[in-house]
């Protein structure tokens, strides 16, 4: 792709090959000579500089739907003795359309030999779900900025995106609220119960609940359970729906805004409910949250069971 | 290190450079070029205070454009006020570019003025000019790039390319040293087999022309004194197929015959439109003569084409006397062609086909030659007469009578009744025109040769110059002495003219040419003999006029430049389409043999290649002698890991030196021994404070050859080849 500074020097290249050929300079002759292989020169080191330069871009923790979260991209210079200059990575302009999540760009001005670099940049996702990044492209305008070569990556990695987390009204599902005596000035430690069991460590438990000393007995990683004492499970219900449809969007948002509220500021103990089934069991703190998130996250898509029985209504 | 102080330093030097390749090429004011100088002087050492974007640049930008319309129009050439614009836009570009649009602005303002240097610039120092403008220009725009993407994607990136600064400098140089090198080569591949045109079809239009004192069709007297000291060369003389050396000494006495001036008034003389001489064209020459008499005949030659020669005039001994050669004129502003002495015939040498539609030769009045011609340097063949008619041929003549056809050039003018009184008082007495010619020499012989123009001060109001100078001043430079002469041999009624010129050639040894420089620009007379026709006679005293213009470009230093500038001027920039064509003969396959390149080709091919070759081992011989230089313990680890690694006795990542070393001594490994002693240097260098001095490297060194030569000869105990891999094992590395 020519830039605009691209332009006027292809216009200039034209303009002195005339004045060359219209006089006879030979300085003339040799200052077109020298512009015509700057063309060509640029040409070929952009295209060294994309060709040698191998990029992932990943999604280190799920997006939010509406706001976004950070991608990330990893420069790896493939090459042995070459360094890569001014590499950027970015959605593909050709293909970006519609699609469900937009990255900016990800520059890299300076990439050694055998070099990696690792990129965080900022990413917008539109809906929920599970959606794979948007196709790239790592583009170069070096050397001097004339053109713009540009080289198509693979397709982009999934990237889960949690749904809009909208503020509402109490959600109607709450069975529950916490003891009358909850002095909240004592903190959630004061509301977890004594200790119940051990178990094997989830992914997503919290660090501080490892029993360091039983799993190094184990030889694995073990967590302590304690009883929610104090504490009433609050359940979401969720009717299974379609995705896309507005009804239902709304209650998912709605139902991840209270999951956040309850387990994030409330500190109280939730389990979802879709339809009649419960989709997540009971439990407390930022991994149960996650759990649920992640489940809103892809509920009513087609390949969900209950919105196949559902028909596509959906309700909260 | 910020990266856009260092491109706006290098934006600096760009415009620099762009500014005297236009300025060197005698296009645009100093002044301009000062005011640029000056700001890139203050970008480069204050990158970070600059003014800012403001709109009083706008008025200031507006205010210069008017100046620069005013001054086309109506006080100096278009070009040089269209020029000097350019650069002060340049420069502003350059103080208040604090973005990359401006900057990049300024890039294509000094490609521009490099472009417009290429047509106007062709002195020997446009090309190593080009050169480094192309180097600086390269990394410029590679730094404006990677700054164009730190401004549009933000301050953080902003921050990580500052950061990233002093990595990204070295390898920006060395793509940038790449890029100008393809550069060049492209520039020469084009200059070489493009095919030059040059037709001028496409557009027409006038070129400027270097206007040079002293070559015009009106000459003041005073004006011809102000270009007697420099050393640029005006002209080039080739003695093609002659013995040069011979000519040598004769050089310094040539005359080289440019402008005749017949018509004298108020100080100032001019050329009249009279009818040019009769003349006739023999073997493609122009000369003087009719068809019937001309003053050349052809001769016989043994390479089959006639060789022309001055023909005889009888009662003159040296007639025949004549010189033949090339001469490369510089543009002097005006069509008149310069040769030795009297050249009776010339024939145009055109360097294209193109040039040869557009050159047109004439014989102009007073036997100036001429070329009608597009600007720049000409080429052509002359053949003079240079023998002059002794004292007794130019006697035998003795008075004859002016021919009508002369006789405006024996009508005095009105200067002063003392001088024509002055004349009379010469010539009495004196029966033949060479006795009264004598007479007015001897008189101005007595006056003193000067270089300041000591007559235009003592002059009074309404007084002619000539007049103050033979009866006030007496001292003057040679247009005054060949002015008083001609004015005090027409009030004798002699026929008698000024020509300007060149007097003296120096012979260039190294160039294998004579040059003729401006400082040898000169007056002298020319006076009718009748039958011998015009003879040349110069007043002006050669002793004291050598002493004042003194050893111009004599150095041997200059004759390297002039020698180069001529190689330049006709390898570069006289190259023309019959050399292209010449140059691909050479290149292409012979006709027959369509595999095979010209053997010539492949010599110099072979030449280039070897030469890039030996550049390259050069450079990698450099470098390794700098990093030995910088840490000769590291180079010498590195060589002894090397040569473990070669004989099988690869040292693991995780052990040092020594312990290596006792490791293969356990193994009975004879090269332990060796190593060990490495290894006591290196630690006692590297950690136990012995000083890296000149004893130790020495004793390093020694260790270190040691090693390498006892992996190469000694064998590794087979007991230690069954020993098991050791999975830490690493290759060769540097410590």
């Amino acid at each position: 792709m020519v830039t605009r500074a691209g332009k006027l020097f292809v216009l200039l290249t034209l303009a002195v090959g005339f004045a060359a050929i219209n006089t006879g300079s030979n300085l003339l002759h040799a200052l077109f000579g020298a512009q015509m292989t700057l063309i060509l020169a640029s040409g070929v080191i952009s295209d060294a500089m994309v060709g040698g330069v191998r990029i992932r871009r990943t999604a280190p923790a799920p997006l939010v739907a509406g706001d976004g979260g950070v991608v990330e991209v990893v420069f790896e210079n493939r090459t042995r003795g070459r360094i890569l200059l001014s590499l950027r990575c970015e959605d593909d302009p050709e293909a970006a359309g519609d699609a469900p999540i937009d990255v900016d760009p990800a520059y890299v001005p300076y990439l050694p030999p055998g070099g990696r670099v690792v990129r965080t940049v900022r990413a917008r996702a539109r809906r929920r779900g599970v959606h794979a990044l948007p196709p790239a492209v790592v583009a170069t305008r070096f050397p001097f900025g004339l053109f713009e070569k540009r080289r198509r990556l693979g397709p982009g990695a999934p990237a889960l995106v949690y749904p809009t987390m909208k503020e509402g009204a109490q959600e109607a599902g709450d069975r529950g609220r916490p003891n009358a005596d909850d002095d909240r000035s004592r903190g959630r430690r004061a509301r977890h119960g004594a200790f119940f069991a051990l178990r094997e460590y989830r992914r997503g438990d919290e660090p501080r609940k490892i029993a360091w000393r039983a799993s190094a007995h184990a030889g694995s990683l073990l967590v302590r359970e304690e009883e929610a004492r104090g504490l009433d499970v609050v359940t979401l219900h969720l009717s299974p729906g379609r995705t896309g449809s507005a009804p239902f969007e709304a209650a998912v948002a709605r139902a991840a805004g209270a999951a956040r509220r309850l387990l994030a500021e409330e500190g109280r103990a939730v389990e979802l409910a879709y339809g009649p089934r419960t989709a997540v069991e009971a439990g407390t703190g930022p991994h149960q949250l996650d759990r649920i998130l992640s489940f809103l996250a892809t509920c009513g898509s087609s390949d969900d069971p209950e919105t196949a029985a559902k028909g596509g209504e959906a309700a909260a | 290190m910020r990266l856009a102080h260092l491109s706006d330093r290098l934006g600096a030097v760009v415009l620099v450079l762009a500014v005297a390749l236009v300025r060197l090429g005698g296009v645009g004011s100093w002044t301009a070029a000062v005011v640029a100088f000056a700001c890139a002087a203050w970008v480069a050492r204050h990158p970070e205070r600059r003014p800012p974007e403001h709109r009083t640049w706008t008025w200031v930008l507006a205010f210069g454009l008017a100046l620069s319309v005013a001054r086309g129009l109506w006080i100096d050439d278009l070009l040089d006020a269209g020029v000097d614009y350019l650069v002060l836009l340049a420069a502003q570009r350059l103080l208040a570019g604090t973005t990359v649009r401006l900057r990049l602005q300024l890039a294509a303002l000094s490609f521009l003025l490099v472009v417009a240097a290429a047509v106007v610039h062709t002195g020997l120092s446009y090309p190593p000019l080009a050169a480094a403008y192309v180097v600086a220009a390269v990394a410029d725009l590679m730094l404006l790039q990677i700054r164009r993407e730190a401004e549009t994607l933000g301050r953080r990136i902003a921050f990580e390319v500052d950061r990233d600064a002093p990595k990204i400098v070295r390898p920006v140089a060395r793509a940038a040293a790449l890029a100008a090198l393809a550069a060049f080569a492209g520039a020469l591949f084009v200059f070489l087999f493009f095919p030059r045109f040059g037709p001028g079809v496409f557009l027409h239009g006038p070129m400027a022309k270097t206007a040079r004192s002293g070559f015009s069709d009106a000459v003041v007297l005073g004006d011809f004194g102000r270009i007697r000291s420099d050393p640029t060369p005006v002209l080039r003389i080739y003695l093609d197929g002659q013995d040069e050396r011979a000519y040598v000494d004769r050089a310094r006495g040539w005359y080289l015959r440019g402008t005749v001036f017949d018509t004298y008034r108020d100080g100032r003389w001019a050329r009249r439109a009279t009818d040019p001489p009769a003349h006739t064209r023999i073997s493609g020459f122009m000369a003087f003569g009719t068809e019937l008499a001309p003053e050349v005949e052809a001769l016989a030659s043994p390479r089959g084409w006639p060789r022309l020669s001055p023909a005889k005039i009888p009662g003159f001994a040296a007639s025949t006397e004549g010189l033949r050669g090339r001469i490369l004129l510089d543009d002097l502003g005006v069509d008149t062609l310069v040769a030795v002495d009297r050249p009776v015939a010339l024939r145009i040498r055109p360097r294209s086909p193109w040039e040869e539609m557009r050159i047109h030769l004439a014989v102009g009045p007073g036997e100036t030659w001429h070329a009608v011609r597009p600007p720049g340097s000409v080429l052509y063949e002359f053949v003079a007469r240079t023998g002059l008619p002794t004292r007794e041929e130019l006697s035998a003549v003795g008075s004859p009578a002016v021919p009508p056809a002369l006789a405006d050039y024996a009508r005095p003018p009105e200067i002063s009744p003392r001088l024509a009184a002055l004349a009379s008082r010469l010539a009495a007495g004196k029966s033949t025109r060479l006795e009264k010619v004598e007479a007015a020499m001897d008189h101005l012989a007595g006056f003193s040769y000067t270089l300041e123009d000591v007559t235009s001060s003592v002059r009074a109001p309404g007084q002619d110059p000539v007049d103050a100078f033979v009866f006030e001043s007496q001292a003057g430079h040679c247009e005054y002495f060949a002015s008083a002469l001609a004015l005090l041999l027409r009030q004798m009624g002699i026929p008698t003219r000024v020509v300007n010129g060149f007097q003296g050639a120096t012979w260039n040894e190294l160039g294998g040419f004579f040059v003729v420089r401006q400082a040898d620009a000169h007056s002298w007379v020319e006076v009718h003999f009748g039958p011998l026709g015009w003879v040349r006679f110069d007043p002006t005293p050669a002793d004291a006029r050598a002493a004042a213009v003194g050893d111009v470009g004599t150095s041997w230093w200059r004759r390297l430049y002039d020698a180069m500038e001529n190689a330049y001027l006709t390898g570069v920039i006289g190259f023309d389409l019959a050399r292209q064509m010449e140059i691909l003969r050479k290149v292409a396959p012979r006709a027959g043999s369509p595999r095979r390149l010209a053997r010539r080709t492949l010599e110099v091919l072979a030449a280039v290649v070897g030469g890039l070759f030996v550049l390259a081992w050069g450079f990698r011989r450099i470098r390794t002698w700098r990093r030995r230089a910088e840490d000769p313990l590291a180079t010498g680890v590195a060589r002894v890991d090397r040569a473990l690694a070669r004989s099988g006795r690869t040292r693991p990542l995780h052990r040092s030196l020594g312990a290596h070393a006792a490791s293969l001594a356990a193994d009975g490994d004879p090269v332990a021994p060796a190593l060990s002693r490495f290894a006591a240097v290196h630690a006692a260098v590297r950690y136990g404070g012995r000083p890296l001095d000149g004893a130790a490297r020495t004793e390093a060194a020694k260790a270190a050859r040691e090693v390498v030569a006892a992996c190469r000869t000694m064998h590794r105990p087979s007991r230690r080849a069954e020993a098991p891999a050791d999975p830490l094992a690493g290759g060769p590395r540097t410590q």
